[in-house]
């Protein structure tokens, strides 16, 4: 058991001045934090797919199980003064009486604080 | 696997129990199921502990305390909800529910363990009331409104329990959970019932 949910999608940060910091470097693998973004200078963010290369690189780097999938790629552009929303919404599902614990499907969730956000399914799906 | 080499949390519900107000004796795990009874323990499949229907008044399932365990390595997990489906289809009489702490302003989840009340009551008769005001949870027994029904707690309208940035291992607050029954409730175990939580992770 893994006792976590697969990722399958990685964010990439783009930034005014051309440079880029991607949640996992696609030489080695290795992660970056999405405390390590500077969002003074944060011009575009986005969800994208695993490749099976990254994946490869991601398990040997850091022993870490992701999916590839063809999935299409979401990303958002931001203007001065606009704040970044995004994270990964997972929900428990816990049975009272009998059954057990499930873990539901990871929503991926990308937009601009006041605005309408986009809800990702792990299938690159937009749900509600 | 490491825990440390994860990138992604690993998060369990757990179940507190025993203990003392401020240090529960043991997180359990809860892998297969949980169960409401009026003896405070970690026994999902200990149906030892009925809740009885009373003559008149409320019987009480002793409260429950729900966290959930964050491991693995993260940078961020925050606003922590709970919800039911909107129906909890148990038998509880008139005025009865299964009800979960409440504060009036703020995360409705008690903060863990700092806040933990050991649940107390009258072993296989009663739990007391988590409104109670001498013998109730003393995180939400003075407030206003100190109860809320489950049922009201929907996907669409969840309950915030927790919007604490946590950036590293531990507990979140917990949901306290707890039956009233009232005297027409049907006797007899009820049917399943799914509790969600729901969280964001970066």
């Amino acid at each position: 058991m893994l006792g976590y949910c697969p990722l399958v999608y990685f964010w990439i940060a783009e930034y005014t001045d051309g440079s880029a910091l991607p949640q996992f470097d696609p030489e080695t693998g290795k992660e970056n934090r999405f405390s390590e973004i500077d969002h003074q200078k944060l011009h575009r963010f986005g969800w994208y797919p695993f490749s099976p290369k990254l994946a490869q690189q991601i398990l040997k780097a850091e022993k870490t199980v992701v999916t590839p999938t063809t999935n299409p790629s979401y990303a958002v552009t931001l203007e001065k003064g606009d704040r970044l929303v995004a994270h990964r919404t997972n929900s428990i599902k816990l049975c009272v009486r009998s059954g057990g614990v499930e873990y539901a499907e990871t929503v991926y969730v990308l937009g601009i604080k006041g605005k309408p956000l986009k809800y990702l399914n792990e299938n690159g799906e937009e749900v509600t | 696997m490491e825990e440390t080499e994860k990138m992604v949390a690993t998060v369990n519900v757990q179940q507190a129990v025993g203990g003392s107000d401020g240090s529960p004796g043991t997180y359990n795990n809860v892998t297969a199921s949980t169960r409401l009874q009026t003896k405070d323990q970690f026994a999902p499949a200990d149906t030892g502990y009925p809740i009885p229907i009373p003559v008149s008044g409320f019987k009480y399932s002793y409260w429950i305390h729900v966290c959930l365990d964050l491991a693995g390595t993260f940078t961020q997990i925050n606003n922590v909800r709970f919800y039911s489906d909107g129906a909890v289809g148990w038998s509880f009489g008139t005025g009865g529910e299964l009800r979960r702490g409440n504060r009036d302003s703020g995360d409705h989840g008690c903060p863990m363990p700092t806040e933990y009340d050991l649940a107390t009551g009258t072993e296989a008769d009663t739990g007391d009331s988590i409104e109670d005001g001498a013998d109730g949870h003393g995180y939400y027994n003075g407030q206003t409104t100190p109860t809320a029904n489950v049922a009201d707690d929907t996907e669409g309208s969840p309950a915030t329990i927790d919007s604490t940035d946590h950036t590293s291992t531990g507990k979140t607050k917990a949901v306290v959970l707890q039956c009233k029954v009232a005297n027409d409730a049907v006797q007899g175990e009820q049917a399943d019932e799914t509790l969600s939580f729901k969280y964001d992770e970066i």
